[in-house]
């Protein structure tokens, strides 16, 4: 082993730059106040790795979108974890990356010769909040559109050149394939690569100045406390990250991942809410309308970034004591504070806000079907909300809203009621003993039968063999053949109907095969059948208007019913 | 002291080392999992079931076969569920004592497809020159095996074909 490892120092030197990073001297020793950088290095390379196996399911286009994080969530083994881990690991990401700037400000780090390196590090923040906003989107949902409409709304305000702005940065004139690619793109590649550069860069710079111990320390203090980068401050590096991956693991477990809503719907009206970190940019829009919006929406953050960016320009005295320095350190606790309490105030305005609430628990009810129909039955080729078409009876369900429903069903029905239920015993049995209720023929001219009068087993027996001819498989064949009898025998019944299916119903339809999909599927297409209703029948026929797989639909949809619980 | 300093040193270097392999041992399991999904997982399926390609009528004892296309009533893949898909292809012809006989036009050998050359009368494959002859039994060239056949009926006049994959450049059929 140490012979190739030799052999490889010889050729590569790589001996002296490990050296080189692990023995960087530390003044005034090791310390906790030093593990920020290493805390968010650690959070980056998280985000590299599980955004990297999450692309290996991803498919940026606006109909596999969804469907593919769909499937990330709920089919691929883990694959909510990871997606989790990316998901609160951008939280991660900004929560420590503010903590490293607070830091570095109270600490007047940003001071001579250290400048350009707080830039830096303002920029990557920048970075960090592109990610956040082209992440968002990726999934296609409903949250992700609708909020970053916003975003790119408010891009098309810039003045002079708003609207080829928001075509750039959208892919166009509208939503659609190109802005998922872009923000894949973007997201994927382009900010990655700018991200490495301005890390090596921050990182060179960082090695060139060193650390910045706190300022009360004397020099000799520091110098005789200094203690290589390795092991004692790696060590406390690696307890912070550690913390960071033990908290990461345990809000992700705890929320079970990151959410997925509902697939985009561009005819839908949704409430978008940014991430918590953009919430204050975005409470802060409710106070402002017109002009002043733009302006505001666009201003605030350059302005913020042109105070941080013009921080160590500004409070350049060499004390860095920040007792000494409190006019620049209120400035900026104030604008956090102003951050802070706009964030507090969005939050608590939603939760207290019934009406929202109400619309987000749809909302969930809503991604909660699309979810279970992408796992179980997948999604159509035409992609995100068509995923509502694999809905048990979808077909008959949108048949039924657009033929049926007007007469059959709602206050203002003119024909018998179709609803949960219909054909069960209970309904059957409601039925035969008030065929004129208002519920059956009572809004019919088909008011001419007599409400049967059986009692008991009798009863039951009638009631079991209308039932038995719907073809259910819970049927009490005994209890059937009883009915047979009595309606032969010890009922009027057989004066108006037949039972075989075949006979024509001159009085009554004919009840043979009455509720069976088959039946209510030729029923459907010719009511006026002479097995029915004959030229009497009041439904129109539907044998051109519906085509036998719509009848088809419609009828297994029916049959359906009769086990199905009222809604 | 010297040797306290040491042990300190000693202590903080494993446990380092320790925490930090663990941190990435654990963050490797959810990750790794995902990326082996797949594996052993039928992420494409269709229903196996008779598809029908042609009316017999078509086919005629002695003619050159016929390529039909078989298409799935429904494919999940992966996400998406779609209908009416193209799962592959058949040779179908009728030998002259009228059985119908399918073969699944993917090469045993690497999966080619396979064509027909009415000049030497046999099945060819362009990519590596196998030769079939027309009951699908190996005549040349680096295939393994004859051509796969694929199970058949006639039902009411009308050809049917199940499609079946299998996996190539083995002696042996199976299933894949």
């Amino acid at each position: 082993m140490k012979t190739i490892l030799d052999w490889l120092d010889d050729r590569t030197g790589y001996r002296q730059i490990v050296r080189g990073f692990l023995d960087e001297p530390i003044p005034g020793g090791a310390s906790f106040a030093y593990v920020f950088g290493s805390a968010l290095t650690f959070a980056l390379v998280l985000q590299f790795v599980t955004g990297i196996f999450l692309a290996v399911y991803y498919s940026p286009s606006t109909s596999a979108a969804w469907a593919s994080v769909a499937y990330i969530e709920d089919q691929v083994p883990l694959g909510w974890f990871v997606r989790g881990l990316h998901h609160h690991g951008a939280s991660a990401l900004i929560i420590i990356a503010g903590l490293h700037m607070l830091q570095t400000a109270v600490w007047g780090a940003y001071k001579r010769p250290r400048e350009l390196n707080w830039i830096v590090g303002v920029l990557m923040m920048a970075l960090l909040l592109a990610f956040a906003l082209t992440g968002y989107l990726l999934p296609w949902d409903q949250t992700g559109y609708w909020a970053t409409q916003v975003a790119t709304q408010i891009a098309g305000a810039t003045p002079l050149m708003g609207q080829q702005l928001q075509e750039l940065i959208q892919g166009g004139n509208e939503y659609g394939n190109l802005t998922l690619t872009r923000f894949y793109a973007i997201h994927v590649f382009i900010l990655p690569a700018a991200m490495i550069a301005l890390f090596v860069l921050h990182l060179y710079l960082f090695r060139r100045h060193g650390v910045t111990p706190k300022w009360n320390k004397s020099k000799q203090e520091l110098e005789r406390r200094q203690e290589p980068f390795w092991p004692a401050q790696l060590f406390r590096d690696v307890v912070a990250m550690a913390v960071v991956f033990a908290v990461l693991v345990g809000v992700n477990v705890y929320s079970h991942g990151a959410s997925l809503d509902a697939p985009a719907d561009p005819s839908s009206s949704f409430d978008a809410r940014p991430e918590w970190y953009l919430r204050a940019p975005f409470q802060m829009l409710q106070y402002f309308s017109g002009v002043m919006e733009d302006i505001a929406a666009l201003g605030a953050p350059v302005v913020i970034g042109a105070v941080l960016i013009a921080l160590p320009f500004v409070d350049r005295g060499p004390d860095r004591n920040p007792r000494k320095r409190l006019p620049y350190l209120g400035a900026l606790a104030a604008v956090l504070g102003v951050v802070g309490a706009l964030t507090v105030v969005s939050i608590v305005q939603d939760a207290g806000d019934d009406e929202y609430q109400e619309r987000l628990a749809k909302a969930a009810e809503s991604a909660e079907e699309a979810r279970r129909l992408a796992r179980e039955k997948g999604v159509p080729p035409a992609g995100g909300t068509a995923v509502f078409t694999m809905a048990e009876h979808y077909e008959a369900k949108t048949l039924w809203s657009q033929h049926c429903e007007s007469c059959h069903a709602g206050d203002e029905r003119e024909a018998p009621k179709i609803e949960p239920g219909y054909n069960s015993r209970a309904w059957i049995a409601d039925f035969l003993r008030a065929p004129n209720d208002a519920r059956f023929f009572g809004l019919t001219d088909h008011s001419g039968m007599d409400p049967v009068e059986l009692e008991g087993e009798e009863f039951d027996a009638i009631v079991e063999l209308v039932y038995a001819e719907t073809g259910a498989d819970d049927v009490d064949e005994e209890l059937a053949e009883l009915g047979r009898e009595v309606f032969t025998d010890s009922s009027d019944c057989w004066q108006c109907h037949s039972i075989d299916g075949e006979t024509e119903g001159d009085l009554g339809p004919n009840l043979g095969g009455r509720g069976t999909a088959e039946m209510l599927a030729d029923f459907i297409a010719e009511p006026g059948h002479d097995l029915w209703f004959g030229s009497d029948a009041e439904m129109p026929a539907f044998y051109d208007t519906l085509s036998a797989d719509d009848r088809r639909h419609l009828a297994e949809w029916i049959v359906h019913l009769r086990d199905a619980e009222p809604e | 002291m010297a040797d306290e300093g040491t042990t300190r040193r000693g202590f903080l270097k494993t446990a380092t080392v320790a925490i930090g392999g663990a941190i990435g041992a654990l963050a490797a399991v959810p990750i790794l999992r995902t990326f082996f999904h797949p594996v052993g997982t039928r992420v494409v399926t269709s229903p196996e079931e008779p598809v029908d390609v042609l009316a017999e009528s078509d086919l005629v004892p002695g003619a050159a076969p016929r390529r039909v296309e078989i298409r799935a009533s429904r494919l999940r893949d992966g996400w998406s569920s779609q209908e009416d898909v193209p799962l592959g292809a058949a040779w179908l012809r009728k030998s002259d004592d009228g059985e119908v006989q399918a073969f699944s036009t993917a090469c045993p050998h690497l999966g080619c497809a396979v064509g027909f050359s009415a000049e030497e009368d046999q099945f060819v494959c362009p990519c590596h020159r196998s030769g079939f002859a027309l009951d699908g039994e190996r005549l040349y060239g680096p295939t393994k095996r004859g051509l796969d056949p694929l199970p058949v009926e006639v039902e009411e006049g009308r050809v049917k074909v199940t499609y079946v994959r299998y996996q190539l450049d083995t002696s042996e059929r199976r299933r894949a």
